[in-house]
């Protein structure tokens, strides 16, 4: 959940938004689906936050040609059938965090080459709050809060859609 | 080219990408670039791999811009490549050509064979020889028809033979087999018993190597006249023009401002004025020499005069040796000296001929100078000491120096439709200093076997090589000798010092030079009255001259 504080986001760093939201009813959490909108909106602060480490936490480790280090194991212990069990689920999403954090982090110190980045935008920690397997609809739910430097949260939910044989 | 994005490597996409980004950020700052952005997925990466795929493409097209960086690279560049840079300049890199020759095949009947095309033969080095026409070889073949051979009976009387035409697969001066060279067939036949090449084989060559082209190129871009250095050397060793290539060494061309160019000052204050060459041709590798048969005539008792017309050794450069008809001529000089060993005594009194007649200018006050060693030169010999003569006229056998198709040379820079209407270009004989060499090389402890004719062939070759040039040294010498394993040449003091080299040349006046010592420096005899520079002067030396002795140490 964002803090309430006023954000001047003038001279910030901007990517396009990829990341639509939309709220579920009776949760605080903002469930999160990838697509452009049609009318393309550019993203920054805890959103553009936001939509860096779902992109890296979704993205398979090697399937990037030339950048074969960025991405995590997520999907890659999901078709090894790490859904079968709760326990193995929560265990592949805490090491994806950790892949996807250190991915972010390691390209945040870059001021150099990138820029600086305000602390609102830099990522402390992401933590796994909750997660749930619908199995007749065959969708795993991810609830996950990211911790900004500034002391910000930012809280969604990862629907991630199993494909039926 | 490359044309694909699987051959970039990843440290030349890394570079391309740090690229991209620097120059996105410099632009538009505002830009988040960092991994995990959509903006670095959809904009970076993709730019990155494009840039990374030109940038290959571009250093390919820049590696062959220029023969000498092909060269650079290691890798043997593609002909089409090549072709494309001399295209530019209407030259062709030489492919090569494939030999050709009989091949000696014997049968044991006499009867009709068929040699179908695409039969290869093959020698024991693996050279492959082929035909590309059926042949049928026959006892009577039809004279019309030269696809067919006569099957003809062979010394051994036993068996029979017929000569069969093939030519090398590949093209390459290996092609050349020795006569005798044994062949296997890629198919036999019934009363096959063998098959020898008939005689050496010929016309093959190998194609151009890139740094063979490079060194060539220079001299095959100049511009394609008399007018400069280069351009006349160009012409002459050009398979175009002159065709000369073949023969000539070395080639040095005096002219305007040159000490040794004497014709250009015919005027009253003897100031230079240009318009005159001088093309001093180095036909020859060792020392080359004519031997004619002369008839002398009796002038005074036991000596003879020996006339030597223009035509008879073109532009000559001086007597080896006069002996009798019948005599054997050394093949050695006196150490340092001229004539040969066994040679009569003489003297040797040049002339002119046709001065008024020719194109050329040449001063008739200066015409022994200025007709030197050129195809105006005549020459009487005074053979002195001719013991027990009285008969009017005997014969002689006489040895000249000279450069081998100096009258060909000549006449080509004369043609008409060649030569340069505003210059006078005359063909000379270098001055040759003739070298002596006497070393003495310790072999290592144990060593029985020094390689004395491979040093006396290196030390031919390479003094053999030295021309137009002012000076031939000691230490040059010596290096030559320690490419082969010996452990030192003995260059201690004299008496017992094992070093010896001399020199003897003639100037255009006939004046006799000789050199000895660590260095035959030719600025000691600089002549220019006389055609004595060192752009006149080449060294030589018949391995004949060469005496090498072995000791232990």
């Amino acid at each position: 959940m964002m803090r309430p504080s006023t954000v001047d986001y003038n001279g910030r760093q901007v990517d396009i938004e990829w990341l639509q939201s939309i709220l579920t009813p009776n949760t605080s959490a903002k469930r999160l689906y990838m697509q452009f909108s049609p009318d393309t909106k550019i993203v920054t602060g805890m959103q553009k936050m936001a939509q860096r480490f779902t992109n890296t936490f979704l993205t398979i480790v090697g399937d990037v040609k030339f950048d074969q280090n960025f991405g995590t194991t997520f999907w890659d212990d999901l078709f090894s059938g790490a859904a079968q069990n709760l326990g193995r689920v929560a265990a592949a999403v805490v090491q994806a965090i950790m892949f996807a954090m250190d991915s972010i982090q390691e390209d945040d110190a870059l001021t150099d080459v990138y820029g600086e980045l305000p602390d609102d935008e830099r990522l402390e920690g992401a933590t796994l709050l909750d997660y749930s397997i619908d199995v007749n609809n065959g969708v795993l739910s991810i609830q996950i809060e990211l911790t900004s430097l500034a002391g910000g949260s930012y809280t969604f939910v990862l629907p991630v859609q199993a494909i039926r044989s | 080219m490359t044309d694909s994005l699987n051959t970039i490597t990843q440290e030349k996409f890394d570079q391309a990408e740090s690229l991209v980004i620097s120059l996105l950020r410099s632009a538009v700052p505002n830009l988040d670039l960092r991994r995990g952005t959509v903006l670095r997925d959809l904009l970076v990466r993709p730019a990155a791999s494009f840039y990374a795929l030109e940038a290959d493409r571009l250093a390919e097209a820049q590696a062959t811009r220029s023969l000498q960086l092909m060269s650079e690279a290691g890798t043997e560049p593609t002909a089409e490549a090549v072709n494309a840079i001399l295209s530019n300049f209407m030259v062709d890199q030489r492919v090569g050509s494939k030999a050709t020759g009989l091949v000696r095949v014997l049968v044991s009947n006499n009867q009709t064979y068929t040699l179908s095309a695409g039969l290869t033969l093959t020698t024991l080095d693996g050279i492959t020889f082929g035909i590309s026409t059926t042949y049928t070889a026959k006892p009577n073949p039809d004279s019309g028809d030269w696809r067919q051979l006569p099957v003809l009976p062979a010394e051994d009387g036993v068996n029979y033979y017929f000569n069969l035409p093939v030519q090398a697969v590949e093209p390459g001066a290996d092609g050349q087999v020795e006569a005798g060279t044994a062949f296997t067939l890629s198919t036999s036949f019934a009363g096959f018993v063998s098959a020898t090449a008939s005689a050496q084989f010929s016309g093959g060559a190998d194609a151009e190597t890139l740094d063979e082209l490079i060194e060539r190129l220079p001299a095959a871009i100049s511009h394609r006249s008399l007018e400069s250095r280069a351009s006349i050397d160009a012409i002459l060793r050009s398979a175009d023009h002159g065709g000369f290539g073949d023969v000539l060494q070395a080639v040095s061309v005096v002219g305007y401002g040159d000490a040794a160019q004497l014709r250009d000052k015919h005027n009253a204050q003897g100031v230079a004025m240009g318009g005159k060459v001088d093309i001093y041709a180095r036909s020859f590798n060792q020392p080359a020499y004519v031997t004619l048969e002369k008839r002398g005539t009796l002038i005074s008792p036991n000596t003879y005069s020996i006339e030597i017309s223009a035509d008879d050794a073109p532009g000559f450069y001086a007597v080896r040796a006069v002996a009798d008809a019948e005599a054997e001529i050394s093949p050695s000089l006196e150490f340092g000296a001229l004539p040969a060993i066994g040679s009569y005594d003489v003297a040797d009194v040049r002339a002119h001929t046709n001065l008024a007649l020719t194109r050329h200018d040449l001063d008739p006050a200066n015409g022994l100078i200025e007709s030197a060693f050129t195809t105006l030169q005549t020459a009487t010999l005074i053979v002195n000491d001719v013991a027990g003569a009285d008969a009017e006229y005997r014969q002689f056998k006489v040895q000249l120096y000279v450069a081998p198709q100096l009258a060909d040379i000549q006449a080509y820079v004369d043609d008409p439709s060649v030569m340069n209407v505003k210059a006078d270009y005359l063909v000379r004989c270098p001055v040759i200093c003739l070298v002596g060499l006497r070393v003495q090389v310790v072999r290592h402890p144990g060593d029985e076997l020094v390689d004395v004719e491979g040093m006396r062939a290196a030390l031919a070759n390479y003094i053999n090589g030295r021309s137009f040039v002012a000076q031939l040294t000691e230490s040059e010498i010596v290096a030559v000798l320690h490419q082969f394993d010996i452990l030192r040449v003995n260059m201690g003091p004299e008496p017992s010092r094992g070093f010896q080299m001399s020199g003897v040349l003639r100037d255009a006046a006939g004046n006799v030079h000789q050199l000895s010592g660590p260095r035959l420096d030719l600025r000691k005899v600089v002549a220019p009255q006389y055609l004595l520079t060192a752009d006149t002067i080449v060294f030589a030396i018949d391995p004949n001259d060469i005496y090498i002795t072995v000791s232990d140490e």
